[in-house]
């Protein structure tokens, strides 16, 4: 199932990096990927990504995205195929 | 008037302006840290001036893996943050595996690093490598400083986060410029982390359920992980389990949570768990997990394992809840807050005929060796070393044949006295977590059950221990094999024993060295251990292991006891990859 995750993480450099690579150590390909500062507060950045996998799996990553100090929060909005 | 109100100015400043390296000491101190251990280089050569005249006892390493291990090693040990400096490129590169280490067992540990000048960075200059980079997967928070105004707030954080929630090692990369620029940002009292906020209360509701659940069981089991120790909870399990007579299993990250002597304790479970553990984990109708992740060494296969019990998950790590195993209750929260809250809604209760059960199972399998050889056995010097310290020791060891050996033939009542490298496997851990364990415990006997491999990986470190006076005791058994790789290749390759001989007989016809010269010990570990300034001590035989440990116990300095042993003794019982628990061998066939 195709997965899109949006994480709201801090703005600073190597943060996008951490967010990749819980993904790709997984051998998981992102399919699509947007970061932009949100409007309210540049100091926050808001990233969208396309993933698709197994559930189980992403369910674990999207835990183990939270669990980053610069993360402040995940949600995962599974979408039909 | 002018000139009065300019040199007032300029003395007020002066007070308070300092340097990025200056402020890693104050950091250091404000932390509470009083040991470092490490090794310099160029680009950390600031903040080691620093150190000069700062007021901590550094212990220099001889590798920067070893001062990792030992900065871990004092931080289980002592339950404090261990610390650790080393310098740029290969300084962090060698302290990747003692990080890796640190952070599959959960421990808490802080290690800067220096980096070259920011200017250079991406530029391949001398000794530089993406440390942050590279250490990211290996670290629970790695920072690369940019701007020494950030560098205090930093320092603060970074101890924070390495022991709060889920512990972990945290890695501060700090460029030479940043180490040498000056800023005004005081030390912070407190710290926000927007991102960093663990839960320690457990959810009441999710709490009730799970002593609804106790009470209601007829064959529970607590399934203790290392999360007990590092969570200082061991008081409140021995609580929980003696009020409602739950029998306690522990994987081997949690040795000593629970006291091995008492009537409830099933000992290690596993893939050399004991047979009671494994069985009475595969029977229960209630698992309750308490700071413990599901290792795949601890179930077996999945599918397997289990299968008619509620699983119940104590964890402060929310993502180690579900990860391998369903989870019908779950409880994020400290362990300690949780099991407190626990405790007053368990009832008493005796579960007679579950224990007697259990009773039958220690009885139909013990852990046992022959003791009526007079072969010089693995198991039989680590039951002396048990009989000698009266249990009252710190053991750390290496990885291997040996490692679960001293979780079978020791028996552990205090956390924080197994000292192992549970989740990596790191071989060559045991020798500097020795260092590190008795620089924080100093008059505690700290003993490292480490293999002939595994001893030679950090052997060099032993010259640390000589020279701060650390009575370490290094106790190899010696079999000239990789003994468990060996073990493997009998039970699973055809017993084609390729690279696992380190001796030069018996070894396979394409590694045999074609030479006349065949020293009789490879390497000799008494020599060895001399070289190094240590006593070393050989034991060829059972009568005289006891004299030997004694001899290197009362002695002042550190001691080294090469105990030559059976070389090809086998480890059980064991559970072979991919088999469920209950498929035990306990005997090679």
């Amino acid at each position: 199932m195709k997965h899109i995750i949006t994480a709201v993480v801090e703005n600073k450099p190597g943060v996008l990096a951490r967010v990749i690579g819980l993904i790709s150590g997984r051998g998981y390909n992102i399919e699509n990927l947007h970061v932009d500062p949100t409007p309210e507060d540049p100091d926050i950045s808001c990233i969208i990504m396309t993933v698709p996998g197994d559930d189980r799996v992403l369910e674990q990553v999207t835990k183990q995205l939270n669990k980053l100090v610069d993360v402040i929060k995940v949600t995962d909005h599974a979408e039909e195929k | 008037m002018y000139a009065y109100h300019l040199f007032l100015n300029i003395k007020k400043v002066n007070h308070i302006v300092k340097t990025g390296a200056k402020c890693v000491i104050e950091g250091l101190q404000k932390a509470g840290v009083k040991t470092i251990f490490g090794l310099p280089g160029g680009a950390v050569l600031d903040i080691f001036s620093k150190l000069y005249h700062a007021p901590f006892e550094f212990i220099l390493a001889r590798h920067e893996q070893g001062a990792t291990h030992m900065a871990d090693g004092y931080a289980r040990a002592t339950g404090k943050v261990g610390c650790c400096i080393v310098t740029s490129g290969p300084g962090a590169t060698n302290a990747v595996t003692g990080l890796a280490t640190a952070y599959a067992d959960g421990i808490p540990m802080v290690c800067i690093s220096g980096q070259v000048p920011s200017s250079m960075i991406g530029n391949d200059a001398f000794q530089e490598a993406d440390t942050t980079g590279i250490t990211r997967p290996v670290t629970k928070h790695n920072y690369l400083v940019s701007n020494v105004d950030d560098l205090p707030r930093i320092i603060a954080e970074a101890f924070v986060i390495a022991s709060t929630g889920k512990p972990g090692p945290v890695l501060i990369d700090i460029p030479k410029d940043v180490q040498q620029a000056t800023t005004l940002a005081p030390i912070p009292e407190t710290v926000e982390i927007r991102g960093y906020r663990p839960t320690i209360k457990g959810h009441p509701g999710q709490i009730s359920k799970l002593a609804k659940a106790i009470n209601k069981a007829r064959s529970p089991v607590l399934y203790v992980g290392g999360g007990v120790i590092s969570g200082n909870a061991s008081e409140e399990l021995i609580e929980l389990a003696h009020k409602a007579q739950i029998p306690v299993t522990t994987t081997l990250m949690a040795l000593g949570a629970f006291p091995e002597t008492d009537p409830l304790a099933l000992r290690m479970l596993g893939m050399h768990g004991t047979y009671a553990a494994n069985n009475a984990v595969s029977h229960c109708d209630l698992l309750i997990s308490v700071g413990a992740r599901f290792d795949d060494r601890i179930t077996g296969t999945i599918s397997s394992f289990a299968t008619n019990a509620i699983k119940a998950h104590i964890d402060i790590d929310p993502s180690a809840i579900g990860k391998s195993v369903k989870t019908d209750i779950p409880v994020v929260g400290h362990v300690k807050d949780v099991l407190k809250d626990l405790i007053p809604k368990v009832n008493p209760a005796e579960h007679n005929e579950w224990l007697k059960q259990i009773a039958d199972w220690q009885k139909e399998y013990p852990l046992d060796y022959d003791r009526t050889t007079s072969d010089l056995l693995p198991q039989y010097v680590i039951e002396q070393i048990y009989e000698i310290t009266k249990g009252n020791a710190i053991i750390t060891t290496e990885v291997g044949q040996h490692q679960m050996w001293a979780a079978h033939f020791f028996k552990y009542t205090k956390p924080r006295t197994f000292l192992s490298s549970g989740g990596l496997g790191t071989m060559g851990y045991g020798l500097p977590a020795a260092i590190g364990a008795q620089a924080g415990m100093r008059d505690k006997i700290v003993v490292d059950i480490g293999g002939d491999g595994s001893t030679q990986m950090n052997f060099q470190e032993l010259v640390v221990a000589v020279e701060h006076g650390l009575p370490i005791n290094v106790i190899i058994i010696n079999n000239k094999r990789l003994g468990m790789v060996r073990q493997w290749q009998d039970m699973f390759y055809d017993k084609e024993h390729s690279a696992t001989i380190l001796a030069q007989h018996n070894r396979p016809q394409n590694e045999q060295i074609k030479s006349n010269n065949r020293p009789e010990y490879l390497p000799d570990f008494v020599k060895l251990a001399e070289a190094h300034g240590a006593l070393g001590i050989r034991v060829e035989s059972k009568k005289d292991v006891a004299p030997a440990l004694r001899k290197a116990f009362e002695t002042e300095g550190p001691a080294v006891v090469e105990c030559m042993v059976k070389e090809d003794e086998n480890l059980y019982p064991m559970v072979p990859p991919g088999a469920s628990l209950l498929d035990m061998v306990h005997k090679m066939t």
